[in-house]
């Protein structure tokens, strides 16, 4: 049953075939079997799962269920606040936190009647590509325990490709949610800026960070948004939208749509196989009835570098607040605060951090701001213009969501500049704001799943959501 | 940029950002750094940009009338403070070393 989806699952709950306490039993079983080589959680919260599931079979019993989501097994990345249960963001300066207070995500699931499993792995603040920054060590592939599960949501990506939850929400600001799905075989969304409200999610770039699902199926991706999504008078920068069913529309196929190709992002830097597993994609959607519509999207070129300047920019000033003084590592036997602040920080953050608000602080000091924080900036504004621009003439980009597929564990390139390469076709939907699915489209000759992504206009998610789900169905199956 | 004034510019920024680096970091970071910058300035140089991005046609509603709530109590709070006593935050004094 911990492979069934989780609409198959509430549906056998709504039976009364399972119960919530044997659907949970069933994933701790599952979690003590693979997480000792997968590393996929941090903290395993199985005795407050095991009383949520409890209560949600007694509602059930007494015809109080709360609805789909109801007596369902999920998982949080550790960045997302849960009151009284660990939230280390795999770093060492919060690895004994308990936050007072629920992010209303974690909320709003934990309303629906969610049962919480547990946290998992990430790099370090959000700050990675393959969860080899975390403190708590990394994740393992579970397709290949020798390749990287992907990142920073590396560990909710493995434990639901593994079975280990029925689903999980990351957290994406350059491609977080979207290349660990890639990575591992499933759907990862990163809703619109301003979708999901972001209120406990430790902030690593807020002018980028949004908190998406991860599932196995393209349909309860879209109901987890559902679930999630709104206003929330605790971020400013939540919108106000009408209450959307995402999954209204999934069943409406491709027929006359418009899917744009950027061909930038089908260049040389991209592997053959991904290349080729993401045509054919595309020519499934023309099969089906859409018309493709090959672009070109210059910046594109140098979004990385954009992307990379501002989120360091905003993640020295985000970081600051870890001083040693309120929560989090302190150092011990410091004279002075000087001394308390620089040791509890220089203990407390691994070596990526460090470099990223580094990086961050130097592009902000006066004298160098406007040679690369400014013109950063005005990079984005002109990239997104360009979008815009370009999705005018179609309803959704296709393109790939990795340029290859899970790589071996210690095999990223030592320089930091290869490595921020990687995250050439996630960084786009990043700065721009817009929303972003990821969903597998192939296997590689080694059995390593390549993942594809469709972009789309603010707020376009149920479109997205459609044309996944017309792969799945038909190409994908 | 010249080698030692990257030196010079990465000791300001530790300096700024309250870390201590090792050695070992330091010249691992001093490299990266260099790299990194160069990378970004790659940029284009843009003085002026267009205003074309559209907000989103939904209601904005940043500023919302105040509404008193009340905060996270005190006792809440200092369970996870490092240092404490019965009320307070317990940190050391400011500029000891230098005798201020």
């Amino acid at each position: 049953m911990i492979w069934q989806s989780i609409l198959e699952q509430s549906r056998a709950l709504k039976a009364k075939e399972i119960s919530s306490v044997e659907l949970t039993h069933a994933y701790l079983t599952q979690i003590q079997e693979k997480n000792r080589s997968l590393n996929a959680y941090l903290t395993v919260t199985a005795e407050e799962a095991m009383a949520m599931a409890t209560a949600s079979d007694d509602r059930r019993r007494n015809g109080q269920s709360l609805g789909v989501l109801d007596g369902i097994p999920f998982a949080l990345k550790d960045n997302l606040c849960t009151c009284g249960i660990k939230t280390t963001c795999a770093s060492r300066m919060l690895s004994q936190y308990l936050p007072p207070y629920h992010a209303t995500a974690v909320e709003r699931l934990l309303s629906a009647g969610g049962v919480l499993l547990g946290k998992t792995n990430l790099d370090e603040f959000g700050m990675g590509n393959s969860t080899e920054c975390s403190a708590f060590g990394v994740t393992k592939n579970p397709k290949k325990d020798t390749c990287v599960a992907g990142g920073s949501s590396g560990g909710s990506a493995a434990a639901v490709a593994a079975a280990m939850t029925g689903y999980a929400l990351g957290s994406d600001t350059g491609g977080s949610v979207r290349q660990p799905a890639a990575f591992c075989g499933i759907v990862g969304m990163k809703p619109t800026y301003g979708r999901v409200s972001r209120y406990g999610l430790v902030a690593f770039a807020s002018s980028m960070d949004q908190i998406g699902p991860m599932t196995r199926t393209v349909e309860e991706n879209a109901v987890l948004l559902g679930a999630i999504s709104g206003k929330d008078v605790h971020d400013m920068t939540t919108v106000e939208c009408p209450t959307e069913d995402f999954t209204a529309e999934l069943r409406q196929g491709v027929k006359g749509l418009k899917i744009g190709l950027p061909q930038e992002l089908f260049g040389d830097a991209v592997a053959e196989e991904v290349k080729a597993a993401v045509e054919g994609m595309a020519k499934y959607y023309e099969a089906m009835g859409a018309e493709l519509i090959p672009l070109s999207l210059p910046l594109l070129s140098q979004a990385v570098a954009a992307y990379y300047v501002i989120s360091s920019a905003e993640a020295s000033s985000n970081l600051s607040r870890f001083d040693g003084v309120r929560f989090g590592h302190r150092a011990e036997g410091c004279r002075d605060q000087k001394e308390l602040f620089c040791r509890s920080r220089s203990e407390g953050f691994g070596l990526e951090v460090k470099r990223r608000i580094l990086t961050g602080t130097f592009v902000l000091s006066s004298g160098y701001y406007e040679e690369y924080y400014g013109r950063a900036l005005a990079f984005r504004q002109q990239l997104r213009a360009e979008l815009s621009r370009v999705l005018e003439r179609c309803d959704a980009l296709l393109c790939p969501t990795t340029t290859t597929a899970a790589y071996g564990i210690g095999a990223q390139p030592t320089d930091s500049v290869s490595r921020y390469a990687d995250d050439l076709c996630t960084v786009v939907a990043s700065l721009s704001g817009l929303p972003a699915l990821s969903l597998p489209c192939g296997i590689t000759e080694q059995g390593l799943p390549i993942g594809a992504q469709l972009i789309g206009t603010a707020f376009s998610e149920k479109k997205l959501y459609r044309i996944g789900f017309s792969w799945e169905q038909g190409g994908g199956k | 940029m010249k080698a030692e004034s990257m030196k010079e510019a990465l000791k300001r920024m530790a300096e700024l950002s309250c870390l201590a680096l090792s050695a070992e970091e330091f010249a691992l970071l001093e490299k990266d750094l260099e790299e990194i910058l160069a990378f970004a300035r790659g940029l284009p140089m843009t003085s002026a940009v267009e205003n074309s991005c559209e907000a989103p046609s939904v209601a904005l509603s940043a500023l919302r009338s105040d509404e008193k709530e009340a905060c996270f109590p005190r006792e809440l709070l200092l369970t996870q403070a490092p240092a404490k006593d019965e009320s307070y935050v317990i940190v050391p004094v400011m500029g000891k070393e230098s005798g201020q």
